[in-house]
This record gives C-alpha cells, sequence and structure tokens, in this order.
C-alpha cells in the first residue's frame, strides 16, 4: 500500500532525512517511532506530497511525486493539531473538507453524527478540546473511506482518556482492514502495530516486527518481586551473585533496588522464569510479582540516551 | 478534481476575507475619503458651483487610486502564509486538491471580496455624482480600471504571501510595496523637468513599472475633463504614444496581472510547503 524507496530530504545544508526505506502492506498497522526533530512530520509530508524530495514514493502504485492528487485520494491524514487559523465552526470545517475531498455535504453531515459532532457542530474547531479535534480529524479522514491512514503526532497534548480512546480506534480500524501510518515520539501503541520504524536524526535506526526489534535492541523487562523484608537483603545478593555469575550482562541488567520488601530489576526475555525458580529453590518465598515488559519506546529512549552519553 | 473543491477554497476565503478587520476598516476610511461630508454640506447648501461636482469627483477618483492597493495588498499577503503558520494550509494541501487549484481558487475569493468593496464603493460615488449633476460623469471605466489594479495588487500579494515565512513579514512587506508605489508615483512629479528637457521616454519605466499610476491613467483618459487631470505621466504617454496609449496602458495592466499570478503560481507549485 505505501512504499517508500531511499527518500532524502534537505533542508539547505541540512539532510532531515537519509535514504529513507519502508514499506507498509496493504491493511497493516505501522508505528513510525522517533524523538522530536528525527524526521517523522517530514516523511510524513513528503508522502503527502508537501515537500519535494530525492527517491520514490508510491501510494498503492501511484506515484506521490508525479501524480500527487491521485495518490492523496487514497490517503486520510490527521494532523498533529486539527485546526483551521480562522475561526470557522466545526460544520463549516467539515463541509471545506468534504469538498477538498470530493464528498457529498451528506457524508460530511453522517461523519459529524458517527462522531458524536453533529450536536455541538456550530461551536468553533478552535474551543474545542485537543481530544475533541481529533475526534474530528479522524471522522474528517475516512470521509471517502480512504484505504491508507496516516497520524502525524495524534496523541501530544492528548490526556490519558484520550490516549486511551486513540489506541481503541487504532484497533477497531485495523479491524476495518485499514492500513495505518503512526509517527508518534511517544505512542504505548507497538503492541497493536504489525511493523515498526526507529527514526534517528534522519535515519531509520532499527525496523521490524515490534517482537524483533525488541530482540534486536537487547531489550530487558522490568521485574518487580516482592519479598519478605528480612530476606530482601539475601535475594538481592543472590540475584546481583547471578549477574555477576554469568558475567555477561551490561551495567544497566545487573543493577537490582532495594525498596523495603520489594527487589527491582531488569532481564532479558527468557531469562525471568530460571531465576525465580532459583529463588524459589533457595527456601525464599515470593509473595508478589509484576512485570513491566519491555517496550519499543523505552529500548529506543535508552538506545538514545546511551548514545548521548557516549558522545 | 470536482469543482466542489475549487468552490470550497473560493467561498472559505470569500468569507475569511469579508469577515476581516482590515477590510472593515479600510472600507469605513473609504467610505468617509468618498463621501466628503463638508464638501456635500457646500453643494447642498448652494455654496459651490453646481458643476463643481464632476471635478470634484474626479479628484476622488484620481486620488483614490493611490488608496486603492491598501485593500488587496495586506489581505492577499497574509492570506496563504497565515494558514501556512497555522498549519491548515499543509491540512488542505494533503486533500487532493492541486496547488494550482488551491492558489486559483484563492485568488479568485480574494478578488470577489475585494472588488466587491470598491465596485460598491464607485456605484456609490456614481450614485451621488448623478443625483447632484445627473449624466455628469461615467463611471463604467473607471471601476474596470479599478478592478484591473485590485487583479494585479492581489497577484502581487500572493506573491509576498508564498513567499514570506511569517505573517508580520509577509504585512510589513505589503505595507512597504504600496509605500513604494505610492513614492514611485510622487517621483514622476519630476516629470516637467524632464519634458522641459525634452526627455519622455525617461518616464516609461517609472510608468510600466508602477501599476497604481498604469490604472489611474487608465481611469483618467477616459473622464470628461481627463487631460486635465493626467499629470506629467500621462501627457508623456500621450506625447510618446499618441491614440495607442490608452491601449499600451491596458496591455501593461494585463501583463501585471497575469505576470504576478504566474509567479505566485509557480513558487507555490514547487515550494516546500513546511
Amino acid at each position: 500500500m505505501l512504499a517508500v524507496e531511499s527518500v532524502t530530504k534537505t533542508f539547505g545544508k541540512f539532510k532531515a532525512l537519509d535514504a529513507i526505506s519502508f514499506k507498509v502492506q496493504k491493511g497493516e498497522a505501522a508505528l513510525l517511532i522517533g524523538p522530536n526533530g528525527a524526521g517523522k512530520t517530514t516523511i510524513v509530508k513528503c508522502i503527502l506530497g508537501l515537500l519535494r524530495y530525492e527517491g520514490g514514493i508510491l501510494v498503492d502504485g501511484g506515484n506521490v511525486f508525479n501524480d500527487g492528487g491521485r495518490a492523496r485520494e487514497k490517503i486520510g491524514y490527521v494532523p498533529q493539531a486539527v485546526s483551521f487559523g480562522y475561526d470557522t465552526s466545526i460544520e463549516e470545517q467539515a463541509l471545506l473538507i468534504a469538498r477538498l475531498k470530493n464528498a457529498r455535504k451528506g457524508d460530511a453531515v453522517s461523519a459529524l453524527k458517527d462522531a458524536g459532532l453533529w450536536e455541538i457542530r456550530r461551536r468553533k474547531v478552535t474551543s474545542l478540546s485537543h481530544g475533541m479535534r481529533q475526534k474530528l480529524g479522524i471522522s474528517m479522514a475516512m470521509l471517502t473511506d480512504p484505504p491508507l491512514l496516516i497520524f502525524d503526532e495524534p496523541i501530544n497534548n492528548v490526556d490519558l482518556k484520550g490516549q486511551l480512546d486513540f489506541r481503541e480506534r487504532v484497533v477497531e480500524l485495523s479491524k476495518r482492514g485499514k492500513t495505518l501510518l503512526i509517527a508518534t515520539h511517544l505512542s504505548g501503541l507497538s503492541e497493536f502495530m504489525a511493523t515498526a520504524m526507529v527514526l534517528h536524526r534522519g535515519r531509520i535506526v532499527a525496523q521490524g516486527t515490534p517482537r524483533d526489534l525488541l530482540t534486536k535492541m537487547s531489550s530487558a523487562d522490568t521485574l518487580y518481586v516482592r519479598v519478605r523484608e528480612e530476606d530482601a537483603p539475601k535475594v538481592r545478593e543472590m540475584v546481583e551473585g547471578q549477574f555477576e555469575h554469568r558475567g555477561n550482562e551490561g551495567p544497566d541488567n545487573s543493577k537490582v533496588r532495594q525498596n523495603n520488601e520489594w527487589l527491582v530489576f531488569s532481564l532479558p526475555p527468557g531469562r525471568k522464569a530460571s531465576l525465580l525458580k532459583e529463588i524459589q529453590d533457595a527456601g525464599y518465598e515470593i509473595k508478589d510479582l509484576i512485570i513491566e515488559p519491555s517496550t519499543i519506546e523505552s529500548q529506543y529512549v535508552k538506545m538514545l540516551s546511551e548514545e548521548a552519553q557516549a558522545a | 478534481m470536482s469543482a466542489g473543491a475549487l468552490l470550497g477554497i473560493f467561498i472559505l476565503t470569500f468569507k475569511v476575507t469579508i469577515r476581516s478587520k482590515w477590510l472593515l476598516m479600510f472600507t469605513i476610511v473609504f467610505f468617509f475619503f468618498a463621501f466628503n461630508l463638508p464638501f456635500l454640506s457646500l453643494q447642498l447648501l448652494n455654496l459651490i458651483p453646481k458643476n463643481y461636482v464632476s471635478t470634484f469627483i474626479q479628484i476622488i477618483i484620481s486620488t483614490s487610486f493611490n488608496l486603492m492597493p491598501l485593500l488587496a495588498l495586506p489581505l492577499g499577503a497574509v492570506s496563504i502564509v497565515e494558514e501556512r503558520e497555522s498549519g491548515s494550509l499543509q491540512y488542505m494541501l494533503s486533500t487532493p486538491i492541486s496547488r494550482g487549484r488551491f492558489l486559483a481558487a484563492r485568488a479568485a475569493g480574494l478578488f470577489a471580496a475585494t472588488t466587491g468593496i470598491i465596485v460598491l464603493g464607485f456605484t456609490l460615488a456614481a450614485l451621488v455624482a448623478f443625483q447632484l449633476s445627473p449624466g455628469s460623469i461615467s463611471l463604467w471605466y473607471v471601476t474596470v480600471a479599478a478592478c484591473l489594479l485590485n487583479a494585479a495588487m492581489i497577484g502581487i500579494s500572493l506573491v509576498v504571501s508564498v513567499i514570506a515565512r511569517k505573517r508580520l513579514t509577509a504585512h510589513g512587506a505589503a505595507i512597504f510595496i504600496w509605500f513604494l508605489f505610492t513614492y514611485a508615483g510622487a517621483t514622476a512629479l519630476a516629470a516637467p523637468v524632464l519634458a522641459a528637457a525634452n526627455r519622455y521616454w525617461v518616464l516609461l519605466p517609472w510608468i510600466f513599472l508602477n501599476p497604481v499610476e498604469v490604472s489611474r491613467l487608465v481611469a483618467v483618459m477616459q473622464l470628461p475633463s481627463g487631460v486635465q487631470d493626467l499629470g506629467s505621466t500621462g501627457q508623456a504617454m500621450l506625447y510618446i504614444f499618441g491614440g495607442g496609449a490608452l491601449l499600451v496602458l491596458w496591455v501593461t495592466m494585463a501583463m501585471w496581472i497575469a505576470i504576478s499570478l504566474m509567479v505566485a503560481f509557480f513558487i507555490f507549485t514547487f515550494q516546500d510547503i513546511r
């Protein structure tokens, strides 16, 4: 559905995108993740034909560069902040977008009703909350039922409820067979994604399924183990000893923090069960256990901070 | 691409322009400028001769051409850059509409809204003139010249708007361009000196490079006592081109419109929309 082939974009001497390539298959949900300034919005703008670039971008086989209009017919775009500089009402904005997308007035009305915005259609868009604007943006993006939906920083400045609502919408859209590309710097969405790309300084530094990426990034889940308070120092010593004994862990992985009866440490996937068994076999009771799985987001934050430290 | 998209941008532009505070302020100033109350009072009290009306209106017409660019220039100059700053330009251009069509609809919307005000102003002036001195003046050509000037100003303002990065810069540039044209017009006051030296042709760049002056001459040449108000530049045009002067001026105005719009289209089509 979407093929980005060796796309390079420069602004003067600054290389914002450096030979970026990726594909999003039909019906697939892809996450484009990276810190601010990584080039996420730049690549989105290239896909929309707003920026000129070197390389090739195909949307459903159509070339964005040569036939942008036709390519954009296949795209529903939800920007970071759906708003006009003018004081337009929800209804005015919906009708304008309907005209721009060659949709009928009735389609715009139905979209507003479906999104629960019809009752407040005379309200100014600028008076809406970020979550409501996003709702409006998604309903407008879906007007002509395009096969590809692109979200640019969809959960920026959105409260927790808004973020959860957005997750639900993503799952629903995926179930409907939509192809999704979500560009974000903080998501918590990787579990719903078929593929993820980590973008950093205009380059894709990691790409694959979320599980593959976590493996490649030598990710570590965080364990919160509650033992008897009197046993905690001994268990801590034992766990630390295990790390020393294996000797192949990084400095972060070997750290065990203790907070009263709670011990907190990180382990790569596949190592948790054996270590917990060893603790129990040594006669220590595990009273409670919380496992915080590693996410692409936490790993890329770690990766970037390591890179910053190295620099 | 249906006509619906073009209509959408046209309607949006028209609405936004009509609602703008700048347009409202201009209309009020233009109204008081045209509707000279002290003069009208004197006229109604028969303290000045009736045939003075046409002279008065001709003065107003002549001077109003200097004022007119202040309507379209600032409004057009911010029209694209404002949307770029707010992100709505990117949003609108993410739909199937092409940039060329977008700009065409934008120019048409701006033209319709601003020309409406100008036509209304001149129609009111014509009605007043007719009431006070029936048959004294025909404003048809004047109105057409004003509309052409307005179209050229929209073209120039759109060039400013697609180049500018900030709204404030665009607004400042628009005012500067108005000042430049007005000042450039004033420098033509040197014409008598040049005429005395028999060097009328030196004035041609000052005329052709100033759409305000070109349109003013087009209008004044159509007025009954136009020759008196032509000024040195008009006299120079007549001296050099004779009977073809009016045609040269019409063509110059058309070129101003065409070239400015083409430049705006070219830049807008090939630039990055950040």
